[in-house]
């Protein structure tokens, strides 16, 4: 099945290969490239599959807890069902890639080559993040929505305010994310263990974002705490403004927040990552 | 060949010890993903009482059985996650060429540190929540334990053997992803809060309730609800018939292994 050859090679294939005694070489690399989208079109299927049953799954446990009861302290069962269906439908989009990247550059001397590129090291990543964003979009929030609409027919607001506001709070959501992703890649200059501290950033946005669970469930003390740290603007906030636990009196004061985060996060990456590049002069003598 | 296998995994233990401050950190991100489901049943408990009708307690030990034939399967079955590398890479053919079964190299390819990751909330979750939960420890109890436990893993390690066997036709990779999305549901909560579809797919198709869920109502003596009264004790028969049936399709695909050439 693996003959070797690059799967790429089929976009630069001459036009007269036909006549070509390399003729079965291109029919061999063609047959490559095919079976390559094949698998890429395969293991969509899968993480689709995967997250249709992962959805139906949570859909069901909420169903069970609410046991009958259609509301609980002021919280309905629709709003909370579309809340954790649609929460896997964005956390799709909420990979650790960034931390993962700088890693590997930490650990392999790459890092170096970050500091001579002509963009800010930091902005690029963020640059590169959203462009991830675009893609991760189309190619699995996309389709779970659908699935989420049609398959699991989660109700879903129709105003287009409201949607609005979503789409705002949700793209500042992934600003946040993606510097406290970034944070904990700067973190690695001093750690240089790192798969612990993915193991916990990893956990600790899960919980405290309100991707595992919506923050509600948490004891009011706790609740109140955790409205003081940035995580909750990643998952929280845009879904509770599309189900309404977010009325129109604060969305505001939450979008402002938000940014609030956006700018304090990236100052603390910029001093970090001074103190790194320090760090780094240091050891390369 | 037993005493190969147990060497070979205290071998890959001494060398991941090599390196203290990293073994342990590596074994405490395993085990956080299971302590926040413990936070996250102990939440929903709380807010919520009960889920499908069972409380934090009862939940909480079924959990915990779960996750301690997940550790075990972990300890013993882990390599078969890289199964379609071995396929891809041409691997395989240096593991036909040996004296061992391939299944048992293949088992023995795996890494203990995940086990013990996955065995320190188990170990946590169940003591903490067999004392509250009436079931009568004798050593019977205890027996049945280690007979459900043991057929927990070997189940798991089946239903990804399974899929695992479809390497040889289609090697891409990504197919055991499905199987561990009907696992994990399994895992956390009661089966009957999915409905009869869903819990009917966890029966017979991907037998992980077996694993905790049918057995928990053996150690609560609960009236078994909809399911027979004999299901609580399939455990081990159900083991043993998909550890076959995957040996069958795994026996099945590796005729149909191409080697790469090189």
């Amino acid at each position: 099945m693996d003959a070797g050859l690059p799967a790429q090679l089929p976009a630069r294939q001459p036009a007269n290969s036909r006549r070509s005694f390399l003729a079965p070489v291109w029919a061999e690399a063609r047959m490559q490239g095919y079976y390559c989208i094949l698998q890429i079109r395969n293991d969509m299927l899968i993480q689709w599959l995967t997250a249709l049953v992962e959805m139906l799954v949570a859909r069901q446990l909420w169903i069970a807890l609410y046991n009958g009861r259609l509301i609980y302290n002021g919280y309905t069962l629709d709003q909370t069902l579309t809340y954790v269906v649609l929460s896997m439908v964005i956390a799709n989009q909420q990979k650790d890639d960034g931390v993962q990247y700088m890693h590997s550059m930490i650990r392999s001397g790459d890092i170096l080559f970050a500091f001579i590129y002509p963009l800010h090291f930091t902005i690029g990543l963020i640059v590169s993040s959203l462009s991830s964003l675009v893609i991760s979009l189309l190619t699995t929030a996309a389709p779970l929505l659908l699935m989420a609409v049609f398959v699991l027919k989660v109700p879903l607001p129709d105003s287009p305010l409201l949607w609005l506001m979503f789409i705002i709070s949700f793209f500042l959501g992934y600003l946040i994310l993606n510097w406290i992703d970034i944070l904990a890649g700067l973190l690695g200059f001093w750690t240089t263990e790192t798969s612990g501290l993915v193991a916990w950033k990893r956990i600790i946005v899960a919980i405290l974002s309100g991707a595992y669970l919506p923050l509600w469930i948490f004891p009011p003390a706790i609740e109140r705490l955790i409205a003081y740290l940035p995580f909750r603007g990643i998952q929280y906030v845009p879904l509770s403004i599309l189900v309404g636990w977010i009325g129109p009196e604060s969305y505001l004061r939450e979008l402002v927040v938000q940014i609030g985060w956006v700018v304090v996060l990236a100052l603390i990456a910029e001093v970090l990552y001074r103190l790194a590049l320090r760090k780094v002069s240091i050891q390369g003598g | 060949m037993l005493r190969a296998f147990f060497l070979i995994k205290t071998q890959s233990l001494k060398a991941a010890l090599q390196y203290p401050a990293n073994f342990i950190l590596d074994v405490i991100g395993v085990s956080l993903t299971g302590f926040a489901e413990v936070l996250v049943i102990l939440l929903l408990t709380s807010a919520f009482q009960t889920i499908g009708g069972w409380d934090f307690w009862q939940v909480g030990f079924m959990a915990g059985l779960w996750r301690l034939s997940h550790s075990l399967h972990h300890a013993l079955f882990l390599g078969i996650w890289e199964h379609h590398w071995l396929v891809r890479d041409g691997e395989y053919d240096t593991i036909l060429v040996r004296p061992a079964h391939p299944i048992v190299q293949i088992m023995a390819r795996g890494f203990p540190l995940e086990a013990i990751g996955e065995l320190l909330p188990a170990v946590a979750l169940f003591a903490l929540t067999c004392g509250h939960v009436r079931v009568p420890w004798n050593l019977g109890t205890l027996l049945f334990l280690g007979l459900v436990v043991v057929s927990g893993a070997v189940i798991e390690g089946a239903v990804y053997l399974f899929f695992a066997a479809f390497d040889f036709w289609f090697p891409e990779t990504g197919k055991l992803w499905i199987a561990s999305a009907f696992l994990f549901p399994t895992a956390r909560y009661p089966l009957h809060i999915y409905g009869r579809v869903f819990a009917s797919l966890l029966t017979f198709v991907f037998p992980f309730a077996f694993m905790a869920y049918y057995p928990t109502y053996h150690f609560f003596h609960l009236a078994s609800g909809d399911s027979p009264v004999f299901f609580p004790y399939l455990s081990p028969l159900v083991a043993a018939v998909t550890m076959l049936i995957a040996l069958g399709t795994w026996s099945l695909g590796l005729r149909h292994y191409q080697s790469t050439g090189t």
